[in-house]
């Protein structure tokens, strides 16, 4: 099995290289059976990826200890299910991972191609293959997960107990795939320009692409937020970790992208800056693969240190300088259709919104490297840790999220002041009166009350619309409010679906202020029996059992929680202690409510049967969890492929007073 | 012409506004910031001779020196645990914020600190980064504004009475998603091709 696989990897490599050097090599030459063949050769590493990535399963089910990988992430003890996240708990694993979900990713955009692109496919087929031979190269010289021991361990030494959690299962894999699909938008930009298209041909393509990485960074960041609320045992879901911070910076690189895209595609301008933000998203994407495989910088991640850092930075390297190279090739002929029209239109609140994102990149990737650069010019290493960024990152995320709820309501092109006003007006009035009842009941905290009252303004705003839309919709078609409703959504997926993700955005806006300004904690040492009041909760300790599983000992500890004197509900944290990792995982007790949730975590068992816990009260932070799939929806809503348009209204365009610009749409092919 | 001097100093005014917060949150709170969660008197009940929330904001400030970035109030680790027991009994001792946090640098080191304070060389820290933000959206306004057609045909745009055309380009704007018969036209595919 293990030969079986590692044989896949080297004729994936050899497959990948040919698909790279043939496709491009084809293309210059005119010689289409070559660029065909290439293209055939590049669809093949599916299957040999998948035959390699079958073997390696195998392999740990078989808990085959001869191979190197398996004996260091797994043992006789561990559950058939959790070879899933053995498979990428190291650097071997994942890296056969990410290639195998490039191999799919790349096979199917090359294969639902718009025929915009089709002419340039095979550069954009040769940038894609180029970034597989890489990750394929490496794992076959310097990091192979079929690599054998010179001799047959006993037992394995187990998976690392922090990753035996259900979000372990989906964040890691999510957020791999979300670094890698940012290849896509890449390859489809940087294939059109080569190519010499140089106007909108690599949009759709690289728009589709974009929100699908973007998609899934979001899923995997908010589903390994959740992991290490439930699992690390201090009660938080987000610490600026340099790791977190390395998946964090290529979703708002690529959210600036899928906003600003819009502009491209509706106005045609912008063409040269989203180019710009595509490259800036790639090698963000690069960076994050570079920290979280190549481990120069500690942080909780820290599963598999390893020699790879200098060749995934010369990789990242090379990702950075050739996009722009490419990008300043082409510059002369990149120049926008239309100029704009006024700086208070959507397309300019674009822009803002653009530049804040990137801000906010900078300032967290300033955070990372500051404590190399402070060793290199200080002497001394700097920690720039969750104090910076929140003091930091806070204010632009809250001009951020003001632009959210102004941005949407601008038209494009060129909004008059009366205009604004009618639109703003209910959301300002919203966002005064959550300011004045959050006074009135006490709450004067300023970065609270902004946050809440921005939050009120941006679902007013987005609400307002969907009412006015609807009401229109309705008054047209002659229907009711909610088959109007449903027709207005359908009619213009990427507006509405962009709304629901809005409102998504808003809902962890609203946890994170939640739990950042109004959380309680409290860390006692009870005995049995003993109880501790944190504000109107009563937690009463019962007492712990313990059991001893094969690689761990399960502590369960029983609390009764009685609320205003009565008794309330009852929950059970628990901790596995893994001896031979000296380490234990925790799962939090939590009881969750839209208000508040109460989090209950032990630390310690003592000798006597009294535990050391910590208590939380976590204001909003059920909003949180719930965005996740509110934002899954959104997503896929502005993804549906929409028919092609039937242009029937268009000529009644030409009514519009004033001058329509007449300029030409993207260039001719 | 008033719309469109107006218009123009939005965003700038937008920018500023922003320029200011940042500053604002900087110099009204300048050890706690953003993250002041529990620094400020909650309801829970004081232990001892010192404030509970005072001592995890402090714990929030200081890195286990052992873990790879956490800090001591989220490490599961021993000594994490007694530097926290040494928090709260300088708190007890009557030592201030600072103070504390002066303690643990002096033993452990600049790295111990979440955050460098803003003065002498770590001003850079804290400085470049804004300056760097500041001058990149200024740029990028500057870029934005160039990008603005000639005078004369935006007067053209404005003379039109925008009161009139207000609710029409609205309409155009809700209605017609993608009709812009200027990118509809052309070779480009049709928006929303179903590759997705």
């Amino acid at each position: 099995m293990a030969d079986l696989g590692a044989m896949c990897v080297w004729i994936a490599l050899a497959l990948a290289s040919y698909g790279a050097v043939g496709s491009v090599l084809g293309k210059m030459r005119g010689s289409s059976e070559l660029v065909v063949s290439a293209q055939r050769a590049s669809h093949l590493t599916v299957l040999a990826l998948t035959v390699a990535t079958l073997s390696l399963v195998t392999l740990f089910i078989n808990r085959d200890f001869e191979v190197a990988y398996v004996a260091a992430h797994s043992d006789i003890a561990m559950e058939d299910y959790f070879t899933w996240v053995a498979f990428y708990a190291g650097n071997e694993g994942s890296l056969l991972y990410i290639a195998f979900v490039l191999s799919i990713m790349a096979a199917v955009a090359v294969w639902r191609a718009p025929a915009a692109t089709q002419e340039t496919l095979p550069y954009t087929n040769g940038v894609l293959m180029v970034v597989l031979t890489f990750f394929l190269a490496v794992i076959g010289f310097m990091a192979n997960p079929f690599d054998k021991l010179p001799f047959i361990p006993l037992d394995g030494e187990g998976i690392n107990p922090l990753l035996t959690h259900f979000g372990m299962f989906f964040h890691p894999p999510a957020l791999m795939a979300g670094l890698i699909a940012a290849s896509i938008p890449l390859a489809f930009v940087l294939g059109s320009l080569v190519g010499g298209k140089t106007s909108d041909q690599w949009l759709d393509a690289a728009r589709v692409w974009g929100i699908i990485s973007w998609a899934l960074l979001a899923c995997g960041l908010l589903l390994g937020s959740w992991w290490a609320y439930t699992i690390l045992g201090w009660g938080g879901y987000w610490f600026w970790d340099p790791v977190e911070n390395a998946a964090l910076m290529p979703w708002l690189g690529l959210t600036a992208f899928i906003h600003s895209v819009m502009v491209q595609k509706r106005r045609g301008m912008f063409r040269m800056w989203n180019i710009v933000l595509i490259n800036v998203a790639f090698g963000l994407a690069l960076y994050g693969m570079f920290m979280n495989r190549g481990g120069s910088v500690p942080s909780v991640h820290s599963f598999g240190e390893s020699t790879l850092g200098w060749i995934f930075l010369l990789f990242l390297a090379v990702g950075v300088i050739v996009p722009f190279a490419v990008f300043f090739w082409r510059y002369n002929k990149l120049k926008s259709d239309r100029d704009l029209d006024s700086m208070l239109s959507r397309e300019a609140a674009f822009l803002i919104n653009n530049l804040l994102l990137l801000a906010i990149a900078f300032v967290t990737l300033w955070g990372t490297v500051y404590p190399l650069l402070s060793q290199l010019f200080i002497g001394e290493e700097i920690t720039l840790a969750r104090p910076f960024y929140d003091q930091m990152n806070g204010p632009i995320f809250l001009a951020l999220i003001f632009l959210m709820g102004v941005g949407p309501l601008l038209p494009w092109r060129q909004a008059t002041w009366a205009a604004v006003r009618r639109s703003l007006l209910v959301p300002s009035i919203a966002a005064v009166a959550v300011i004045v009842v959050l006074m009135t009941v006490g709450i004067w905290k300023p970065y609270a009350l902004a946050g809440f009252a921005l939050a009120a303004m941006v679902t007013t705003g987005v609400l307002q619309d969907w009412a006015r839309g609807a009401g229109s919709t309705a008054k047209a078609r002659g229907e009711n409010y909610a088959a109007a409703f449903v027709h207005l959504v359908w009619g213009n997926r990427p507006r509405y679906g962009g709304y629901i993700v809005h409102l998504a955005v808003v809902m962890v806006a609203l946890g994170v202020v939640g739990t950042s300004f109004f959380n309680i904690q409290r860390d006692v040492a009870l005995a049995p029996g003993e109880s501790v009041t944190v504000r109107d909760y009563e937690v009463r300790y019962l007492g712990t059992t313990e059991e001893f599983k094969g690689n761990r000992t399960e502590y369960l500890s029983r609390f009764e929680v009685h609320k205003n004197g009565e008794f309330a509900y009852l929950m059970e944290p628990g901790r596995h202690f893994y001896p031979s990792f000296n380490m234990a995982s925790t799962r939090a007790a939590i009881h969750s409510t839209p208000v508040e949730d109460l989090y209950l975590v032990t630390s310690e068992n003592m000798a006597d049967g009294s535990v050391g816990v910590r208590i939380l009260v976590n204001p909003l932070i059920w909003w949180m969890w719930v965005a996740g799939p509110v934002m899954v929806a959104g997503t896929l809503i502005a993804l549906w492929p929409q028919p092609a348009r039937i242009p029937v209204r268009a000529p009644s365009l030409l009514t519009v007073p004033g001058p329509r610009p007449q300029t030409t749409g993207p260039g001719p092919a | 012409m008033l719309n469109a001097r107006r218009s123009s100093i939005f965003p700038v005014a937008l920018a500023t506004a922003f320029a200011a917060v940042t500053l604002l949150a900087l110099v009204a709170f300048p050890s706690t910031g953003f993250a002041q969660d529990g620094s400020l008197p909650s309801s829970g009940p004081p232990t001892g001779s010192y404030n509970e929330d005072e001592a995890q904001g402090i714990d929030r400030m200081l890195m286990c020196p052992v873990c790879p970035a956490e800090s001591i109030d989220q490490a599961q680790v021993e000594l994490a645990r007694q530097m926290q027991q040494k928090v709260r009994e300088l708190l007890a001792e009557g030592y201030t914020r600072q103070e504390v946090l002066d303690y643990f640098e002096e033993r452990y080191g600049p790295k111990v600190l979440a955050a460098p304070p803003k003065t002498g060389a770590h001003i850079w820290a804290w400085v470049l980064p804004i300056g760097s933000v500041l001058l990149g959206t200024g740029a990028g306004l500057v870029i934005l504004r160039s990008m603005k057609r000639p005078s004369a045909a935006r007067q053209t745009v404005q003379e039109q009475g925008d009161e009139d055309l207000q609710p029409y380009l609205e309409e155009v704007d809700r209605g017609l998603a993608f009709d812009d018969p200027a990118t509809a036209a052309g070779s480009s595919p049709p928006p929303e091709e179903p590759n997705g």
